[in-house]
């Protein structure tokens, strides 16, 4: 009677157990970091406004996929207690806009506007201009 | 000869006096809170966009509904894949003009905005009250709405409907700078 008990309590103390782990697992999930995603595809800045302001480009099929933009920094933007980076191509029309990872706030204090950057974030979608989250910077070498 | 020159001075004194007509927000940030007894979920979009005439007292916004950020990652899934379906509707938008509105007051101004907003294709009419701030190089406009779910036919699943308010409750801040054509 008591091993039944025991195995019982067991069971249940297995099952309670096993119900957290899949409620952190599926629903407490956290965002993914961008460092932990693979990069879908590269472009240099002007390649992708261009293209995309062509249409020549088809962006829905990169949207929620990483992707990796080099290009010079128009802006530096601190805004909502959150930092972007405002990357421009030829045309001073429409921009790659990239909302920062918290994690990078230390990297973009050594950018200035003018310096060309390698970044990968998240595509979005695109407004007036080409919209990015979660960006990383990319370029090494001016920090190491 | 003399009122070549008058021309000429005319447009230049105008030229340096005229004031921008239009201004641009272009990363507006609009929130949105859901509060239940079950769970209260909150999301958070910065890359807002806005145009703004003082003239005309007009101002239009386009949201981008994936870019709004959630804590939890399956709060970001439901919402772009069941409730918004944003592969179909990617942005919901707001046209209107701001009634009495005095472009050359310095003080903040509490006027009601009435316009028409469009979430997954379903347009409403809608009336918020906005404090407007001229500030230093343009203009500042914040304020907050209700908007009901059952509006803009966003199917909340039956299981899931003790997490998801009906009344979801939205506020925005916009800092319009002079657009640069």
């Amino acid at each position: 009677m008591k091993k039944r008990i025991k195995y019982g309590l067991f069971l249940l103390l297995s099952l309670v157990c096993i119900c957290f782990l899949l409620k952190y697992l599926i629903f407490d999930r956290e965002m993914k970091e961008t460092q932990e995603i693979q990069t879908y595809k590269a472009f240099h800045a002007n390649q992708l406004l261009l293209e995309s302001n062509h249409k020549n480009l088809n962006l829905e099929s990169l949207i929620e996929k990483a992707i990796e933009i080099e290009g010079e920094i128009k802006e530096i933007v601190y805004k909502h207690h959150k930092y972007s980076l405002l990357i421009k191509g030829n045309e001073n029309k429409f921009y790659i806009l990239c909302e920062m990872q918290a994690d990078q706030n230390s990297k973009i204090s050594k950018l200035k506007p003018g310096e060309n950057v390698k970044l990968k974030g998240i595509l979005k979608g695109f407004l007036m201009d080409i919209i990015l989250l979660n960006c990383i910077i990319l370029d090494k070498e001016i920090y190491e | 000869m003399n009122k070549l020159l008058s021309l000429v001075t005319f447009i230049i004194c105008f030229g340096f006096t005229v004031e921008h007509k239009e201004f641009i927000e272009r990363q507006g940030q609009v929130t949105f809170f859901s509060y239940t007894s079950v769970e209260n979920i909150q999301a958070t979009n910065n890359q807002v966009l806005s145009l703004f005439n003082p003239t005309t007292s007009e101002i239009a916004v386009s949201i981008l509904m994936r870019a709004f950020v959630f804590k939890k990652s399956l709060m970001h899934e439901h919402f772009n894949e069941s409730y918004i379906e944003s592969d179909l509707y990617p942005k919901a938008t707001f046209n209107g003009s701001i009634i009495d509105f005095d472009p050359d007051q310095k003080e903040t101004q509490t006027r009601i905005i009435k316009g028409d907003f469009t979430l997954k294709d379903r347009t409403k009419p809608i009336e918020i009250k906005a404090k407007i701030t001229r500030t230093d190089i343009g203009y500042t406009i914040e304020g907050s709405l209700d908007v009901l779910i059952d509006d803009y036919s966003i199917n909340v699943p039956s299981l899931l409907s003790p997490n998801i308010s009906k009344k979801i409750e939205v506020s925005f801040n916009f800092n319009y700078a002079p657009y640069e054509e």
